[in-house]
C-alpha cells in the first residue's frame, strides 16, 4: 500500500474511533493546563524568550560547521570518539562496528528520536543484539510491538487498562490498572537490565560547542542509569542540536521543559563531557558520539527551510495540531509526527511518497503560535505544497480549474453569477448529499452574505 | 571525500551570508518572572519549590543539629545499606557524630560493582550548588562521588550549606564554568525521579530515587 493510501485509510479509521479520541483529548488537555500555568508562572515575557531562543539558534545555524568542529575537538580531548554519519546506513554501520568491537550482546537504550530515525531496534534485532527500551513510554510501545505515538509521550494512546494487560502478557506481572503499580512493575523489570547491559545508548537534546558536552533531558532517571552503569556509552545525535555554550542552557532547558511537558525544569538535565576520567569513581570506560546528518544538511541550500533546523523536538506543535489530535500519531507512519513531521519528512525522505503529509493540515497556524523557537511551521507546510505541486506531472485539470477559479473570483459580476449558480445546484443536490452517514450537511440559508450585508447597510 | 568533510561542506553552502558574528546576548531578568513564593529569601524560595516537587527539605542551625537530623532520617535503614561521598562537610559530620559513623561509609577510592550499588537503600552526597528558582540541585561526578551513588539507591540525601544556594540556573552554570575539576558528568536534579507516561498521571520513583531529601546547614 502506498504511504498516501495508508494515511487515508488510517485517518478514516481513527478519526471515527471515539475511544481513541477521548484518550488523546484527555492527555492533551492535561498537558495544556500544565503548560499554561508554567508559561505564565516561569516567564516574564514568553514571546521575548522564544524570539531570543530563535535568534540563538539562527546564530548556531550560521556558524554550524565551526561550532561542530569546536565540539569535536573539545570532547575528543577527553577520550570520546566522534563519528560523522551522512545517513541512516552509515550510522547503522558505525554502531554495528562498535558492538562487534566490544562484543556486545545486550543494549539498554534511553528515549531518543535519532534512534527511531535510523531504525535502531530493527538493526539490533538483525544483528542478534538484544535491545531494551528503558523509558517507560518507550518500553510500553516496544512490548506492544508498536512505534512511538508521539515524539515526547510515546504511549499516549494506551490506557492504564491496556498497559496492565500488556504487562501481564509480556512480563508476567500481576493484573492491575493502577498507574503507580504499573510504573513499579517497569522499575523492577528494568533495574537489573542497566547493570547487565554491555552498551548504553542515548540521544541528546543539545550539543554544547564551547565546553564540548552533550545534554540529556529526562524525568525518570533511565537516561542517567543508561549513561552510568554499562561500560560503553554511545550517543546518537542530530547535527542541528548545537548551542554555543553552557550558559545558553539557562534559557533552553526551561523553554524545552515548558513546551515539552509543562514543567519548570525536567527532573534530570545531565551534562556529559566524556567517559570516566582519571580520579572519577565510576562511569563508562569508553564513549562514542555519532553525529547524524541524514538529510539535515540538504536543507542548508534552501534558505526558506533552514529555520526548521531550529527545532528542539518539544512536541508542542503535535499537541496543538487539530489534524494530529484527530488522526493520531501512528497514521503519519514516520518517526516525527504532526506538523514538524509533515515539514521534515517530505524534505528528508522525498516528495514522491510523502508530500501528502504537507496537505494533511488546515494551515490554521496553531503549530507556529506554540513553537518555542518561533518557527513558522505552517508556512513551511505551504512551501512543501508548492514544491510538491512543481514536481507533480499530473494536475493539468487542477491547473485549469484554479485558473478558472481565479478568473471568476476577480470580477464582482462573475462571482455573483457563480455563487448564485452554486446555491441552486447545491439545493438540487442536497437530498442526495444528506444521505452521507457521518456528516450532516447544513441547509443553505435563504439569503446570501452579500444580500444580508446589503440589508444591514440599508438599516444602518 | 570522507563523511565529515562532505557534511561540513554541505553546511557551508548556503544561500545567504551569515548575519551576526557574535552570539545574541540576553539578560535573565528580562525573560524570566520574578521569584515565585512568599518571600525573596533564597532558602524560602528553594524550600518552597522543592516541596512543590515532592522533595523533602530540612534546615538546621549547626553541624550538631545536622548529625541529629541525619540520624533520625537514617534510623530505619541498616548501616550497610547506606553509602556516602567523602566531601569535606560530610567528613566533618562523621567525625562529629559517632552515632552516624557506620552509616557514612565512603565509596571514594573503592571499586564498587553496580550490583552492590543496586542493593543500597541510601546514597548521601554533597552538591555544587542549589538553584532557588527551580528548587534544583546541581552536582557533578567529582563533587558527588561519581554517577551511580546519586541515582541507583532509592533514596538520595543531599547535604549542603546555605551559601551554596544561587538564585537562578544562569548563576549555577557560572559556578560550573569556573570549575577546574575534570568531571565527565554533571546533572541538575529537580525533584525525585518521576514519570507521567501512563495517562499523564504523575508517579514518583520511575527509575531513579523515589525520595529526594535535602539538608541545609545555615551559614
Amino acid at each position: 500500500m502506498s504511504e498516501l493510501s495508508q494515511f487515508l485509510k488510517q485517518s478514516r479509521l481513527l478519526s471515527r474511533d471515539e475511544n481513541h479520541r477521548l484518550k488523546i483529548l484527555k492527555a492533551i488537555s492535561t498537558y495544556d493546563e500544565k503548560v499554561d500555568e508554567i508559561k505564565t508562572g516561569q516567564f516574564k515575557d514568553w514571546q521575548q524568550a522564544r524570539l531570543t531562543a530563535a535568534e540563538i539558534k539562527e546564530y548556531v545555524l550560521d556558524h554550524l560547521p565551526s561550532l561542530l568542529e569546536e565540539f569535536e575537538e573539545k570532547i575528543s580531548s577527553r577520550g570520546v570518539e566522534v563519528l560523522w554519519a551522512r545517513d541512516k546506513e552509515e550510522a547503522q554501520k558505525y554502531f554495528v562496528e562498535i558492538a562487534t568491537r566490544h562484543q556486545a550482546k545486550k543494549v539498554v537504550k534511553s528515549k531518543s528520536m535519532t534512534t527511531e530515525e535510523i531504525e535502531f531496534n530493527e538493526l539490533c534485532h538483525d544483528n542478534g543484539i538484544e535491545v531494551i527500551e528503558s523509558d517507560l513510554g518507550e518500553l510500553i510501545v516496544q512490548l506492544a510491538d508498536e512505534k512511538p505515538y508521539h515524539i515526547v509521550t510515546p504511549a499516549m494512546h494506551k490506557s492504564k487498562a491496556e498497559i496492565g494487560k500488556l504487562f501481564q502478557e509480556r512480563l508476567g506481572a500481576p493484573e492491575t490498572d493502577n498507574a503507580e503499580q504499573l510504573t513499579m512493575i517497569a522499575r523492577e523489570h528494568l533495574r537489573k537490565t542497566y547493570i547487565t547491559s554491555d552498551i548504553g545508548v542515548t540521544g541528546a537534546n543539545f550539543i554544547v560547542a564551547r565546553e564540548g558536552a552533550l545534554v540529556l533531558t529526562e524525568n525518570e532517571g533511565n537516561g542517567r542509569l543508561t549513561m552510568s552503569c554499562p561500560p560503553i556509552h554511545v550517543a546518537i545525535v542530530g547535527i542541528e542540536k548545537v548551542l554555543p555554550c553552557l550558559s545558553d542552557l539557562s534559557l533552553f532547558l526551561p523553554l524545552l521543559a515548558t513546551s515539552g511537558t509543562g514543567q519548570q525544569l525536567t527532573g534530570y538535565n545531565s551534562i556529559i563531557r566524556g567517559p570516566r576520567q582519571n580520579g572519577e569513581s565510576d562511569g563508562p570506560e569508553k564513549m562514542y558520539v555519532i553525529l547524524l546528518d541524514n538529510g539535515r544538511s540538504k536543507l542548508f541550500k534552501k534558505d526558506r527551510f533552514r529555520s526548521i533546523l531550529r527545532c528542539i523536538r518539544c512536541g508542542a506543535c503535535l499537541n496543538a495540531c487539530p489534524v494530529y489530535r484527530t488522526v493520531g500519531g501512528h497514521t503519519y507512519h514516520t518517526p516525527y509526527q504532526g506538523p514538524i513531521g509533515s515539514v521534515i519528512t517530505p524534505q528528508f525522505r522525498g516528495m514522491e511518497n510523502w508530500s501528502h503529509l504537507a496537505f494533511a493540515s488546515s494551515l490554521c497556524a496553531a503549530c507556529s503560535s506554540v513553537c518555542p523557537v518561533n518557527i513558522n511551521i505552517h508556512e513551511l507546510l505551504l512551501e512543501n505544497r508548492w514544491e510538491a505541486h512543481q514536481k507533480s506531472r499530473t494536475g493539468i485539470a487542477w491547473n485549469i480549474g484554479l485558473k478558472f477559479w481565479a478568473w471568476t473570483m476577480s470580477g464582482r459580476l462573475r462571482l455573483n453569477i457563480l455563487s448564485r449558480m452554486g446555491r441552486y445546484t447545491y439545493r438540487l443536490l442536497l437530498p442526495f448529499l444528506s444521505h452521507s452517514k457521518r456528516k450532516r450537511i447544513p441547509d443553505i440559508p435563504s439569503k446570501s452574505f452579500k444580500d444580508m450585508w446589503k440589508k444591514y447597510e440599508q438599516q444602518k | 571525500m570522507n563523511s565529515k568533510n562532505e557534511i561540513l561542506s554541505r553546511l557551508r553552502q548556503r544561500g545567504s551570508p551569515a548575519r551576526e558574528d557574535n552570539a545574541p546576548q540576553w539578560e535573565d531578568k528580562d525573560l524570566f518572572a520574578d521569584f515565585p513564593g512568599p518571600s525573596d529569601n533564597l532558602i524560602d524560595i528553594f524550600s518552597h519549590q522543592l516541596n512543590k516537587l515532592s522533595g523533602d527539605f530540612h534546615l538546621v542551625n549547626n553541624k550538631e543539629e545536622m548529625v541529629k537530623t541525619l540520624k533520625s532520617l537514617l534510623e530505619d535503614s541498616e548501616p550497610e545499606q547506606c553509602k556516602a561521598h567523602k566531601s569535606p562537610l560530610i567528613d566533618e559530620l562523621k567525625m562529629l557524630g559517632p552515632e552516624i559513623r557506620d552509616y557514612l561509609t565512603f565509596i571514594d577510592g573503592d571499586e564498587i560493582s553496580s550490583e552492590e550499588f543496586e542493593r543500597l537503600e541510601v546514597g548521601i552526597t554533597g552538591a555544587d550548588c542549589l538553584i532557588a528558582r527551580t528548587g534544583s540541585i546541581l552536582l557533578h561526578t567529582v563533587s558527588a562521588g561519581g554517577r551511580r551513588l546519586s541515582v541507583l539507591p532509592p533514596t538520595h540525601i543531599v547535604i549542603a550549606e546555605e551559601k551554596q544556594i544561587v538564585p537562578s540556573l544562569d548563576e549555577a552554570f557560572n559556578t560550573l564554568d569556573h570549575d577546574q575539576d575534570i568531571w565527565s558528568y554533571a546533572t541538575i536534579i529537580t525533584g525525585p525521579s518521576r514519570t507521567s507516561d501512563i495517562e499523564k498521571q504523575l508517579v514518583l520513583g520511575a527509575h531513579g530515587p523515589k525520595k529526594l531529601i535535602v539538608l541545609i546547614i545555615k551559614s
